[in-house]
């Protein structure tokens, strides 16, 4: 589970965050590279697409820096990060035809370049009940609402708070525990089969 | 389902963060254990949550940090050039409509003033048509100035914008010198109007 918000006091990174809106670019960067893990999962499970999320990701960021001018030092930066990203990849979801996910692609030089392929040192039934699994999350995920998937993504995947996730997702304490508790129990039916 | 196993249904996401008062996880605990349903149910939510947590996470590529810093850059130095576009454009708009106010003001009012004041033949008439000479003695600058402003705005020179945008006040000045002008003007027209008899 990605928990910045507990590997790092919020001193310290509202301080990277006052230092980045100052201009400071290696405060930003600091900031960038501890979050990138946590938001690219994020923009993932809650997009559905590993190709978009790399890029949705950026975008957040981008829009984190552009942003940071309005931001208040006294509050912590995930939910303020987190709102960002989530108003981000629900603008995509809203725009977004069918996605498709390319096993081989060309980049920029014209040279073919894979997917990472998965780890080999599993063995066979392993890999296997492990791809399984993973399409059975992302079934899960995507059989919810996407302001439930956002919720619950945040407080088991992120670690946020529920306090934080309500702020994040602009909603309601109340309204943020119902959508987790039926966002697991989703996920308790999708995954029946494995547990 | 008993009622009771609902009541713990109801309590087992509490469970599972392990937020229930001393009593209530005594009482689920103590239910878990008499009713294999509810054990069974609630082991499997945890086990869905834990796999669900566990669950590897997409690794950024190599070059996310340094892609993210190149985009953030460009963005805002694309932000920096709308911002001065903007203010030049609002600059430029000022200029224009200050220009233009200056020169209907006194095309328009300027004779009709002067007529309108002299006709009330009184001491602060007369003042007044004063401050109209003085006003018309700078008027051909300010018609000037307006010609320059618009060159300049034309020109685009971030240094003459600022300087419209400085100068607002002025233009301010003019359009409340225009209006006050003009009511005097229509105040004495109405003097100067016949009574209207109502028979």
């Amino acid at each position: 589970m990605e928990t910045v918000s507990s590997l790092d006091s919020p001193e310290s990174e509202n301080g990277l965050a006052r230092r980045a809106a100052a201009g400071e670019e290696a405060a930003f960067e600091e900031l960038v590279g501890r979050y990138s893990r946590p938001i690219l999962d994020y923009c993932r499970r809650l997009v559905g697409d590993a190709t978009a999320a790399e890029d949705l990701a950026q975008e957040v960021f981008v829009k984190f820096y552009l942003a940071l001018s309005s931001f208040d030092p006294s509050r912590a930066v995930s939910p303020f990060l987190y709102r960002i990203a989530h108003n981000h990849c629900m603008d995509w979801l809203r725009k977004k035809k069918v996605p498709t996910v390319p096993l081989v692609w060309e980049d920029e030089d014209g040279g073919a370049r894979e997917v990472e392929a998965p780890d080999s040192s599993l063995a066979p039934d392993a890999l296997f009940e492990r791809a399984e699994v993973a399409r059975a999350i992302d079934e899960a995920l995507a059989s919810l609402p996407p302001t439930y998937r956002s919720a619950l993504i945040m407080r088991h995947r992120q670690g946020l708070t529920y306090e934080e996730i309500a702020e994040a997702l602009d909603t309601p304490l109340g309204t943020v525990k119902a959508r987790i508790h039926r966002g697991r129990e989703k996920l308790q039916q999708k995954l029946a089969k494995y547990v | 389902m008993a009622e009771k196993c609902v009541k713990i249904k109801e309590l087992m996401a509490e469970a599972l963060e392990g937020a229930l008062a001393p009593e209530a996880q005594a009482a689920f605990d103590g239910h878990l254990v008499s009713c294999p349903d509810c054990r069974r149910r609630y082991e499997a939510l945890g086990a869905a949550v834990s796999l669900f947590e566990a669950a590897p996470a997409q690794e950024p590529s190599p070059g996310f940090v340094a892609e993210v810093m190149r985009r953030a850059r460009r963005a805002r130095a694309r932000e920096v050039t709308l911002r001065r576009a903007y203010s030049w454009v609002t600059a430029s708009a000022t200029a224009a409509v200050a220009a233009g106010a200056v020169v209907f003001g006194q095309r328009v009012f300027g004779p009709r003033l002067v007529s309108a004041l002299k006709a009330l033949a009184s001491p602060g008439a007369a003042a007044l048509v004063d401050v109209w000479r003085v006003w018309q003695a700078f008027a051909l600058p300010a018609k000037a100035f307006g010609k320059v402003a618009s060159t300049l705005a034309t020109a685009g020179s971030q240094w003459a914008a600022e300087g419209l945008v400085a100068s607002a006040p002025a233009y301010a000045g003019a359009f409340v010198a225009i209006a006050a002008f003009y009511l005097i003007w229509r105040m004495g027209r109405l003097r100067a109007a016949p009574p209207v008899s109502l028979v």
